[in-house]
């Protein structure tokens, strides 16, 4: 089973559901790739011995990703089920997988989010994949700015050709690393108190244009996005972080429009 | 920084004779924006005073801003006369793109500083909380046209679809114009005066009510946008699904339709939202029913092939225009277009 971009010629390994209840792109597609992969020909036991697969889920509901990667036999790892609700928030995420890299034996390591993430037969070939990137991490590309401050998507859009690609941004839902790069990486993040304060300024001015009913709501969010930290620190790495535009190995499906995937 | 006088002072200084020669800088001035040239960069300009550049004159003003358009729609050319910044805060256009509407609002005051137009009545819905911020009412209230806000008294957890349409309807037994427009309090703005607005839709269009039309579907209930997507292929505009968030039309067929579409809300309509909430709870780990319940597209969506050419989405952005999930390159604001433009 392999499904394929008909714009980009692409068969990605991994489809996001970014933004699930929020867009039609990812209404219409992600049940439309999950009813074409849990058909019981489709089973497999796929070996990737060279990549420690892992996503974070802290409730006791196993999200797509954990579902589809247990259907398809691939081993992989669910870090923070010991940390309750009211603690979690994204950034966590970084510490998560910077341990879980710091302990991997293989060379290669791959994040993924949990519910939304559907990991589909054509990772078999994930190595060779990454391989054509020529970089040590590879990220997803959306199309939408998230946290919407757009002084800070700036660098992605001067990466991108924007009349080639629908997605020219960063998405920090699914990302493959060589390990070792992966710790430096993460480490760099977690360290970067500073950013972290001037996010927070910035996206505190940002909140204030929102309904007074929202802003709790946006500020939670927008202060807890791992995604932000994860962009700040792009500029530092232009030759080892490449971001997927061609969904080449993360299909996002988050306001991408048109006919979009097809049975390959 | 050169001021723009209101329309009554152009008025006057005209009936003086104060402005009645047209410099020669003028009448360039003129040309080039109604080419869509840069308007901030001719204010710059004329800012800059150089003894050969005499500072743009109210008469300038006047023209500039009776002929040129601040928002141009490059996919269409077309030069919608509102625009909705919708979920602004959301996507990555919208927010600047309104920043630099309001910019250019800022500059070009005069242009909404318009006569009421007693043929037209407009409500915006708001409740109090999304009101402080609106920027419709702050808009108009401005320029001093008049207009009506509804749903302030519904607080903000009973607020749904179906009180916003008992709203809509309550004020439209209450409309005595021939048109009336409804918008979104929050995300609205005005780039051309009420009169125009009111002559456009008359002119330009033969349905009786005319929808904004926007990329994205919400809530993309399964099943429920065929009718749209049918009507508009996504190769003919990608603008083709409802927004009711931005509407005009005859006021004595807005009653007949918005009650009609309030009266499509029934238990089987959140029967259909329970569905189509558990269709999800596989996929993710947070209800989204009371989400969904905020929205009036899906009772609108069931009528809306009842009334055929009646009621129309504007598709190519003519009169409205939704910013949701719009692209860089569609968009000229002030002769500028594309992301760059927006830094």
């Amino acid at each position: 089973m392999a499904v394929r971009n008909p714009r980009t010629g692409t068969t990605p390994a991994v489809i996001h559901g970014n933004g699930l209840v929020f867009n039609a792109s990812v209404a219409r597609w992600f049940p439309w790739a999950w009813d074409r992969l849990f058909r019981e020909e489709n089973r497999q036991s796929i070996r990737l011995p060279d990549v420690t697969v892992m996503t974070c889920n802290n409730t006791d509901t196993p999200g797509a990703a954990e579902k589809s990667l247990e259907f398809l036999g691939i081993e992989h790892q669910v870090l923070g089920t010991d940390i309750p609700a009211k603690a979690w928030n994204n950034r966590i995420k970084c510490s998560l997988f910077r341990e879980a890299a710091k302990r991997a034996t293989t060379p290669y390591c791959m994040a993924l989010d949990s519910f939304d993430v559907l990991v589909l037969p054509a990772i078999r070939n994930v190595v060779a994949t990454f391989e054509t990137f020529g970089a040590d991490m590879v990220f997803g590309a959306e199309a939408n700015l998230m946290p919407p401050i757009f002084e800070r998507g700036v660098y992605e859009l001067e990466l991108a050709d924007t009349t080639q690609t629908d997605t020219p941004f960063l998405n920090g839902g699914c990302w493959m690393t060589r390990t070792p790069f992966c710790v430096d990486f993460l480490t760099a993040i977690i360290e970067g108190s500073a950013f972290v304060a001037e996010s927070t300024a910035v996206t505190t001015e940002h909140v204030k244009l929102a309904p007074i009913s929202m802003r709790a709501e946006l500020a939670r969010y927008y202060h807890g996005s791992e995604q932000a930290m994860l962009r700040a620190f792009l500029p530092q790495y232009p030759s080892q972080i490449r971001l997927d535009t061609g969904s080449v190995l993360f299909q996002n499906l988050f306001g991408v429009e048109g006919p979009l995937l097809e049975d390959s | 920084m050169v001021k723009p006088s209101s329309r009554d002072a152009v008025r006057e200084d005209i009936s003086h004779g104060y402005v009645a020669p047209v410099s020669a800088h003028a009448r360039s001035c003129i040309d080039t924006l109604v080419d869509h040239g840069s308007l901030q960069a001719t204010l710059q300009e004329a800012d800059s005073g150089s003894p050969d550049r005499p500072p743009l004159d109210r008469f300038v003003y006047h023209v500039v801003l009776e002929k040129m358009s601040l928002l141009v729609n490059r996919r269409f050319h077309s030069q919608p006369s509102v625009v909705r910044g919708d979920l602004a805060l959301a996507w990555w256009c919208s927010a600047p793109i309104m920043k630099r509407i309001h910019a250019a609002l800022d500059v070009a005051r005069p242009l909404t500083n318009a006569l009421p137009d007693s043929r037209l009545t407009i409500l915006a819905w708001s409740n109090t909380e999304s009101l402080e911020t609106g920027m419709l009412p702050k808009q108009l209230g401005t320029a001093g046209v008049p207009h009506r806000i509804i749903g302030e008294d519904i607080p903000s957890d009973r607020w749904t679809g179906q009180t916003k349409l008992q709203a809509i309807v309550a004020a439209l037994a209450e409309v005595r114009s021939p048109y009336v427009a409804g918008f979104d309090a929050c995300d609205v703005v005005l780039l051309d005066t009420p009169q125009r607005l009111v002559e456009r839709f008359a002119s330009e269009f033969s349905c009786r009510l005319l929808f904004g039309a926007t990329r994205d579907a919400l809530p993309p209930i399964p099943g429920s946008l065929e009718f749209e997507e049918t009507m508009t292929p996504w190769e003919q505009s990608p603008y083709r699904y409802i927004d009711s968030g931005v509407w005009i039309g005859h006021t004595d067929f807005c009653r007949e339709f918005f009650t009609a579409a309030l009266s499509m809300w029934s238990a089987d309509h959140e029967a259909t939202l329970r569905t189509y909430a558990e269709r999800w709870a596989p996929y993710m780990n947070t209800t989204i029913e009371r989400f969904w319940r905020e929205f009036d597209e899906p009772v609108i969506r069931k009528i809306l092939p009842s009334y055929g050419g009646e009621v129309v989405l504007d598709t190519r952005c003519s009169l409205l225009q939704t910013l949701n999930f719009v692209r860089p390159d569609d968009l000229e604001i002030l002769g500028k277009s594309g992301w760059r433009s927006w830094l």
